[in-house]
C-alpha cells in the first residue's frame, strides 16, 4: 500500500515537471524572450507548489527538481524557433490563472496546453494586407505613386512566394532568399516598365524587400542580452543577421540578373 | 497647417498601418492590433517631430521614440495581462532604416564589382557612412526597448 501511494506521489510530480517542462517550449518555438520562458515556468512551478530549477538554451528546455528519493529531471527539445504570439499571450495567461488557482486540477492545466489556439491569419487576407504595408514604407521614404504601386506589386509576389515555400516546409534562409529576389526583382521590372528612374527603382526595392525585416529575434535577441541571458540573445541575434543576410543575398542576386540582361 | 505637420501626420497614418500589418505576420491577437496601431503612430510621429522639427538628429530621435513607446507598454501591458513585446516590436517596425541599408547594401555590392579608382572611394564612404548609419538607428531601436524595463524591474529573487 504504501509503495502504491510513493509510485503515485512520484508520477504526480513527473507529470507536474512535464507541464513545466512542455510550458517552456511551447513559449520557446513561439517566440518568447528568455526572461519570460523562465518566469513563466517559475509560476506555473509555483502555483503546483513545486520549486524547480529550468534553464532555456537553444537546444531545449530543461526543468528538475529535488526529492527525497532522487532527482526529477524533464527535458524537451526545441525544435523550431518560431514566432506566434497568440499562443505566447495564450500561455502568459494560463500562468496566470494557474498562480491564482483557477486551475482545479493538473488534468485542466495540461488540457489547456494540450489545446493551443493556433491562430494564424488567413494567407489570402495577409498578402495584400503586406503589400500595402511595402506600399506604406515606399511613401515614408518619400517615393511617388509609381514608385509605390511597384512596391506593392513586389510585395504581392514575395509575400506570395514566401508562404508559399513556407507552406511546402523549406528552410527559413531559403525562403528569405529566394522571396527576396524573385520580389524585388518584379518590382524593379514594374518600375522600369512605368518608367521610373534610378532612385525611384532602388526605392521599389528597397520597400518591398523591408517586409522581410525579421523584427522579433532582433529586438528579442537585444532583450535577452540586456537581462543577462547572453547565450540565448547572441543565438537570436545571429538568427536575425543570418535572415537579414540571406534577404540582401536575395536582392543582390535580382540587380545582378537585372545588370546581366540590361533589364 | 505646414506642409511639415500634414507629412507628420500622413506617415504617422503609414505607420499605424505598417506596424499592424507587421503584427499580423506574427500572430498577434486581433484585439490588439488597434492599440498597435496607435503606438505604431504614436512613435513615428514622435521620431519626425524630433528630427524634422531640428530637436534632435535622427539616432537620437529614434532612441526617444522607441524608449517612449517601450515606456508605454511597461504602464499598459501588465493591466492587459499580455506579454509587452506583442505590442512593442510591432509598434517600432516603421522606423527601419531601410534606405540606409539598402544604399549600404549597394555600395558594398559596387566596392566588390568596380574598378574606377574614384567610384571605389566614393562606395567606401557611402557604405561607412549609409552602414554606421542604419546600425546606430537599429541600436537606437532596439537599445530603446531593451533598456527601459531595467529601471522598473529587478532580479526576482533579491536574496540571491
Amino acid at each position: 500500500m504504501v509503495e502504491n501511494l510513493d509510485l503515485k506521489h512520484r508520477q504526480v510530480l513527473k507529470r507536474k515537471c512535464d507541464l513545466i517542462s512542455k510550458l517552456g517550449e511551447i513559449l520557446a518555438s513561439s517566440g518568447a524572450e528568455t526572461r519570460l520562458i523562465l518566469s513563466s515556468m517559475d509560476l506555473l512551478a509555483k502555483a503546483l507548489n513545486l520549486s524547480v530549477q529550468s534553464a532555456v538554451n537553444r537546444a531545449g528546455v530543461f526543468v528538475s527538481f529535488d526529492t527525497p528519493e532522487g532527482q526529477v529531471l524533464s527535458f524537451r527539445r526545441i525544435k523550431t524557433f518560431g514566432i506566434n504570439m497568440t499562443i505566447v499571450t495564450y500561455c502568459h495567461q494560463l500562468c496566470l490563472k494557474a498562480e491564482r488557482g483557477e486551475f482545479k486540477s493538473l488534468d485542466e492545466i495540461s488540457e489547456a496546453l494540450n489545446h493551443l489556439p493556433h491562430k494564424h491569419y488567413p494567407k489570402i487576407f495577409l498578402v495584400p494586407i503586406e503589400a500595402i504595408a511595402a506600399g506604406c514604407f515606399a511613401y515614408l521614404n518619400q517615393a511617388n505613386l509609381e514608385v509605390i504601386a511597384s512596391a506593392i506589386l513586389g510585395a504581392l509576389i514575395l509575400m506570395s512566394i514566401r508562404f508559399y515555400l513556407s507552406q511546402k516546409g523549406f528552410f527559413e534562409t531559403f525562403i528569405f532568399m529566394v522571396s527576396a529576389f524573385v520580389g524585388s526583382f518584379c518590382a524593379l521590372l514594374f518600375a522600369k516598365a512605368q518608367g521610373v528612374g534610378l532612385e525611384g527603382q532602388t526605392l521599389a526595392i528597397l520597400a518591398t524587400s523591408l517586409v522581410l525585416v525579421p523584427g522579433f529575434p532582433l529586438i528579442n535577441g537585444f532583450l535577452d542580452l540586456f537581462k543577462g541571458y547572453i547565450d540565448t540573445g547572441i543565438t537570436r541575434l545571429m538568427q536575425a543577421l543570418v535572415l537579414v543576410s540571406s534577404a540582401a543575398i536575395g536582392i543582390l542576386g535580382a540587380l545582378l540578373i537585372a545588370n546581366y540582361y540590361g533589364v | 497647417m505646414s506642409d511639415l505637420v500634414i507629412r507628420i501626420l500622413i506617415e504617422s497614418a503609414c505607420a499605424g498601418f505598417i506596424g499592424p500589418a507587421f503584427a499580423m505576420l506574427f500572430g498577434v491577437p486581433l484585439t490588439f492590433l488597434p492599440l498597435i496601431a496607435a503606438a505604431a503612430a504614436l512613435a513615428r510621429a514622435i521620431r519626425q517631430i524630433l528630427y524634422l522639427g531640428g530637436f534632435l538628429e535622427i539616432v537620437s530621435a529614434t532612441f526617444i521614440a522607441a524608449a517612449f513607446i517601450s515606456a508605454l507598454f511597461i504602464y499598459i501591458a501588465p493591466k492587459l495581462q499580455v506579454p509587452r513585446p506583442v505590442f512593442t516590436v510591432a509598434s517600432i517596425i516603421s522606423l527601419v532604416p531601410g534606405m540606409d541599408a539598402y544604399n549600404a547594401l549597394l555600395a558594398l555590392n559596387e566596392l566588390i564589382n568596380g574598378s574606377d579608382q574614384d567610384l571605389l572611394i566614393s562606395s567606401i564612404i557611402t557604405l561607412f557612412h549609409c552602414g554606421m548609419r542604419a546600425t546606430a538607428i537599429l541600436l537606437a531601436m532596439c537599445l530603446g526597448i531593451a533598456i527601459m524595463p531595467l529601471f522598473f524591474y529587478r532580479y526576482r529573487f533579491h536574496h540571491l
